[in-house]
């Protein structure tokens, strides 16, 4: 009998896989029929479509409508794909060009009376769609500009299934359907490039130019960073500055960050943001919400989120012990997979780590003011919560004292002026890592840095000395190394000297006591 | 008689004229038991064909095929397992099908007939 057929993409983590709908409408009592592994939300869009269609002139027909999602094997999810299958019904009863059906992927939730709603993970259904080789989606008006950040696909918004009705009479097919422009979305891009104005400058923070150094060598080189001192001291205030002194992420980056924070249902895309995000989760965060999961298909947590940007854990010792070592995965690998009941979803991490801790519970110790109340043992339990795996990918650990003089400003020292100095040193390390997976300095494997960037032996005495005394570990002469190397490409040398290598020993292990 | 089995009645007529316009022979009409009601019970090359008929006049209360539930199709197999016994037919093969009459409102228009073989 009538046959149609339309595409969707079914989205497991941020990969997209095909998804063939399959409409029949058979001689038989009226029955509506999905099949194919829809899940609990999939399968009442039945009740939508047929509203949908009623409302938008098109009562369906009295008869069995099978529709099947094939493969039947891939788990699908949500309301997306509600338009793909109204279309494919209609397309059945010749309301809908099959022509049109035949190259295009369709996204969309149906409303009762016809109007498409906005769906979360635009972007990524539409890389897929694009790697899958189709020249066309069609997607609700509120999702346009969003699926236009991906170029080389031609994107067509609707407000209404009524919409993709009048296309069909034509032969034109796409041609009476209102093809949007990126113009539209260019203009908002350059929006959010000056947006990057409302983050917080460096200029707010007032008498700490040790701390506006050590976030600048953190951003330079991409350390991860641990900030310690007593409440007020600014811990906050300047791992809030992050961002801004980071260099801009590239349209690609930008594009993979966005198309991670899409999946979760709570942004509205006007168009790319090249500023690194910044994520502050409170510290009675769950691991699921940090890292991702939940049940069925994994969804991201707030540790890919922060994709290409900032993860800022503030009190760090009072997070649960098993959510804090839970990092250890994407800190070694940039990724997350996460593994449930419908499979194994894999998502991006790389996210440069700020924590920030109270030297003890009471917060006074070593603040030479106020006395600390804690004992010696409250003291050590306290930033020993900080496992010492985790603290081993900390490559600057920095004591923040508060200010003691308002007349001790640090300068004025803007953002705008130390992102310039970041940006240099990167492309100087950048430049110095040609050739090789890596691009900053802290990503560099130490095995790499000692046979390949090893500062001449006069240099490194003090560490050569360290090391062999045992008062520092392989990994601690490393990550001094790397630091070292970070501090020497933002003052434009070759190689770094005793100076530099002095200075990193210091930024690394700012606290004695860790 | 009352106004709405005067409305189903006109329907069964409608509809056995129609299947008779193609071939197809009449049994049995009404048959009651237990378990259900059958309208039509017809037969064409050796086949028994159990029929539901569904009226309607005007498009308020949807399609009538759309009135035909789970629950109505079980009672009319059962039904037809009755009738079956009773007559002690032997039949080459038995079906269900449904006709939906659409009686116009406006009067001198032509009804509707649809007709679905084998739906059940």
């Amino acid at each position: 009998m009538a046959l149609a057929r339309s595409h969707a993409v079914a989205l497991f983590g941020l990969d997209g896989t095909l998804v063939d709908v399959e409409v029949d409408v058979s001689s038989n009592l009226p029955n509506f029929i999905l099949v194919g592994l829809p899940d609990a939300s999939l399968a009442e869009s039945v009740s939508r479509i047929r509203a949908a269609c009623a409302n938008s002139g098109a009562t369906l027909p009295a008869r069995r409508i099978t529709v099947n999602l094939s493969p039947a094997s891939v788990p699908k999810q949500g309301s997306g794909f509600d338009l793909a299958i109204a279309a494919a019904v209609l397309a059945a009863q010749d309301l809908v060009s099959r022509r049109l059906l035949m190259d295009s992927i369709l996204l969309g939730e149906l409303g009762l009376d016809g109007s498409l709603r906005a769906v979360s993970g635009v972007l990524a259904i539409t890389l897929a769609a694009k790697r899958l080789g189709f020249g066309r989606i069609i997607v609700p008006t509120a999702n346009a500009a969003e699926a236009h950040l991906v170029e080389g696909i031609e994107v067509i918004s609707l407000d209404h299934l009524r919409q993709l009705m009048s296309g069909a009479s034509g032969v034109g097919d796409s041609a009476s359907l209102a093809v949007s422009t990126r113009a539209s979305v260019a203009k908002s891009e350059t929006a959010s490039r000056t947006q990057s104005s409302t983050v917080p400058d460096l200029v707010d923070v007032v008498g700490q130019p040790d701390a506006i150094r050590a976030l600048e060598v953190a951003a330079a080189g991409a350390h991860h960073l641990l900030l310690v001192g007593p409440p007020g001291a600014g811990k906050t205030l300047l791992a809030e500055r992050l961002p801004g002194i980071l260099p801009t992420l590239t349209a690609e980056q930008a594009i993979e960050t966005l198309a991670i924070r899409s999946l979760r249902n709570q942004v509205q895309v006007t168009g790319l943001n090249l500023l690194p995000p910044f994520e502050a989760p409170h510290h009675g965060v769950s691991q699921a919400a940090l890292i991702g999961g939940g049940s069925g298909i994994p969804r991201p947590g707030l540790a890919s989120m922060a994709h290409n940007g900032v993860l800022f854990l503030d009190e760090a010792p009072e997070f649960s012990a098993s959510v804090l070592d839970s990092l250890r995965q994407p800190l070694e690998s940039g990724e997350l997979v996460l593994s449930r009941s419908l499979g194994t979803a894999r998502y991006p991490a790389s996210f440069q780590l700020v924590l920030a801790a109270n030297p003890c519970a009471c917060g006074q110790s070593q603040t030479g003011g106020k006395q600390c109340q804690c004992s010696h043992t409250q003291r050590q339990r306290y930033l020993s919560r900080l496992s010492g795996p985790l603290l081993d990918r900390i490559d600057i650990r920095y004591r923040v004292s508060r200010v003691k003089s308002l007349a001790a400003n640090s300068g004025g020292t803007t953002s705008q002026e130390v992102r310039e100095r970041v940006a240099s040193a990167r492309a100087r390390a950048a430049d110095r890592l040609k050739g090789t997976p890596w691009r900053v300095n802290a990503r560099v494997p130490g095995v790499y840095i000692r046979q390949h960037l090893r500062p001449p032996k006069a240099s490194t005495r003090h560490l050569d000395a360290a090391l062999a005394s045992g008062r520092l570990s392989m990994r601690g002469y490393d990550r001094c190394l790397r630091l070292a190397w970070t501090i020497a490409d933002l003052s434009a040398l070759d190689m770094p000297s005793s100076d530099e290598i002095a200075a990193a020993s210091i930024l690394r292990s700012g606290d004695a006591g860790l | 008689m009352h106004e709405l089995s005067k409305l189903g009645l006109l329907g069964e007529q409608l509809a056995l004229k129609h299947l008779q316009s193609l071939g197809y022979e009449l049994l049995d009409r009404n048959f009651r038991s237990r378990r259900g009601e059958i309208d039509l019970i017809v037969t064409r090359n050796r086949a028994i064909t159990f029929v539901e008929v569904k009226t309607r006049r005007g498009s308020n209360t949807g399609h009538p095929f759309e009135a035909i539930t789970k629950a109505k199709m079980a009672s009319i197999r059962g039904t037809a397992v009755e009738w079956l016994a009773a007559k002690q037919m032997n039949a080459l093969a038995v079906s269900f099908a449904a006709v939906a009459v659409s009686l116009p409102q406006i009067v001198g228009a032509k009804p509707v007939i649809e007709f679905l073989e084998n739906v059940f």
